[in-house]
């Protein structure tokens, strides 16, 4: 970068007498709407055509499907019961993960302790536990939260850890040069630092929370959204398994939206540092 | 220079003034372990700093200059040794000798004013207050305009700009660099170099500043203390005889270019492989 130091700029707003393909390609998110509307046409246009198998459903009746599990009194129940069910498993698992990734990223002792178990027990497949959970609590709600908390936990643990233990030393060093108490030095430096990788394992965490739960609710009593899917697919309604699966879907992309959008507003000026301006 | 005469006056380079000593660093090893090897990184290091002295340390890389630093600022311990700063020995960090770091360690998350402004919030003197004060070593910095930006919008030269007004705003009793402009491309550092002498003479701090350029360890000092490698030691030591204030024009002077080849002529036989290396 000069010597001078411009300041990075960011994206100019629209203007109307730019090309439409050069705002387009500027703004990137026009492209790609533009790509999925085109996949969605072409996909109505050879259901419609008679080019696809009656299995395979068109995007507009997959919609009305989803239209007529709410007219039918399912839907709403059903997005209530897994949404508890997320929320729940997803905060504990999260809450758990921080608190124990950031202690574990600073201690000699625990990274001793918790970090090799946490090695062992990451890579088994944690839906697998839904049976042992089931024989010592029974199926219930307890049972699934447990589980979904449990896929929340590692990889936010994980994540949270190594954060911590990439803080950079002369940062730290700054804190002490200020005489910052050990509290003080931890909040306004340790968790600013770490926050960027803890929002990704927090990211990681929701996409695994909605396999996790969905696996729990369409075994021995299917319920929630998994359950009317699954059930869609019994009792050979596919409007309701396709119409199941579009909210699936819109929920799981809306939750990546929504920490995305939080994580770009908690850790401003660090993404700004990770796009790379110039170096020193 | 022996530790008997540590407690007497010293000279005020250029002037005919006898001051006692404002930082004393009397007889400092450093030795690590580094596997089953003993590394001896400083040895017998023995320095006065008067009040109000300007001094730079040039040496070769891995002579444990940047050591010497962080033991002279608390962040690092001496194996043998003491550090005395207005007679008091250093033990630990604190606010008194203030660092400011090779890559000027800004927290990116906090903008350029929270950024200085740090120190005082640190020192409980209101958030009001801190960012007025803070506002002034921005301007001085000569960064008006950039308060509000993050660290990583900035070039190189101007977040070493925010690094000095936030360690100034620690208002030190000696500040302590290392190596600030060693990053930065050629061009930026001689600005640096022009910015910081007219900073230095309207705050008249006490400076201890690591360098491995020689010509800067002139245009900036009052006195040069070269350093030499394996183990760490002082090796030469002169008073730097250009009229202040100095801007770009004393770097045409006669009198640095001839400083420059006596004391590279110093540093070279310090970065000649010796014999008894050569075994190694």
């Amino acid at each position: 970068m000069s010597a001078t130091g411009a300041i990075a700029r960011v994206v100019e707003p629209a203007n109307p007498r730019v090309p439409l393909y050069e705002w387009m390609l500027a703004k990137q998110w026009p492209l790609s709407l533009a790509a999925g509307i085109l996949l969605l046409l072409g996909w109505e246009a050879a259901g419609r055509s008679g080019q696809l198998p009656e299995y395979v459903l068109t995007p507009t009746a997959i919609v009305r499907g989803a239209v007529t599990t709410y007219e039918e009194g399912l839907l709403l129940p059903a997005i209530a019961t897994s949404a508890r069910r997320l929320a729940a498993g997803f905060a504990i698992g999260t809450g758990i993960g921080v608190v124990l990734g950031l202690v574990s990223g600073r201690s000699w002792f625990m990274s001793k302790v918790v970090d090799p178990l946490v090695s062992v027990a990451n890579p088994m497949p944690k839906i697998a536990l839904l049976p042992v959970f089931a024989v010592w609590l029974g199926f219930t709600d307890v049972t699934r939260v447990s589980v979904i908390a449990l896929g929340c936990f590692f990889p936010v643990f994980i994540n949270s850890a190594s954060g911590t233990r990439l803080v950079e030393l002369d940062l730290m060093r700054v804190a002490d040069n200020v005489e910052a108490s050990s509290l003080r030095r931890f909040f306004s430096v340790v968790l600013p630092a770490a926050l960027p990788r803890v929002l990704v394992g927090m990211r990681i965490a929701v996409a695994l929370s909605f396999v996790t739960m969905f696996a729990s609710e369409i075994v021995v009593s299917p319920d929630g959204v998994g359950g009317m899917l699954y059930n869609g697919y019994e009792n050979g309604r596919f409007d309701v398994m396709y119409g199941g699966l579009l909210v699936l879907a819109t929920a799981g992309f809306l939750a990546d939206l929504a920490l995305s959008q939080l994580g770009t507003r908690l850790t401003r000026g660090q993404n700004i540092e990770a796009v790379g301006s110039d170096g020193r | 220079m022996t530790p008997e005469n540590s407690q007497a006056l010293i000279e005020v380079p250029n002037t005919q003034r006898r001051v006692k000593p404002l930082l004393e660093i009397n007889g400092i090893c450093k030795t690590f372990r580094r596997g089953k090897r003993t590394v001896e990184a400083l040895t017998e290091v023995d320095l006065q700093v008067a009040d109000g002295e300007f001094l730079t340390i040039p040496g070769p890389s891995g002579c444990g200059k940047s050591t010497l630093l962080h033991i002279i600022g608390g962040f690092e311990s001496a194996t043998v040794g003491s550090v005395l700063l207005s007679g008091e020995p250093v033990t630990k960090p604190s606010r008194a000798p203030g660092m400011m770091f090779q890559h000027g360690a800004l927290f990116p998350w906090k903008s350029v004013l929270d950024n200085v402004a740090r120190p005082l919030v640190a020192a409980k003197e209101g958030r009001r207050e801190s960012r007025q004060a803070a506002m002034e070593y921005v301007e001085l910095v000569g960064l008006n305009g950039f308060q509000d930006s993050y660290p990583g919008e900035l070039s190189g030269g101007m977040r070493q700009r925010v690094a000095l007004a936030r360690t100034l705003a620690m208002k030190p009793r000696v500040l302590l660099m290392d190596e600030p402009f060693g990053a930065l491309d050629a061009q930026t550092r001689e600005l640096m170099q022009e910015e910081l002498n007219r900073i230095w003479s309207a705050t008249g701090t006490t400076v201890v500043f690591i360098t491995h350029d020689i010509n800067e360890a002139i245009f900036l000092g009052d006195r040069v203390v070269v350093m030499g490698a394996r183990p760490g030691r002082i090796v030469h030591e002169e008073p730097v005889d250009l009229p202040r204030p100095r801007t770009a024009e004393a770097k045409k002077d006669l009198r640095m270019l001839e400083q420059h080849n006596r004391l590279w002529d110093v540093l070279r036989q310090e970065m000649l492989p010796r014999g008894d290396e050569a075994s190694r």
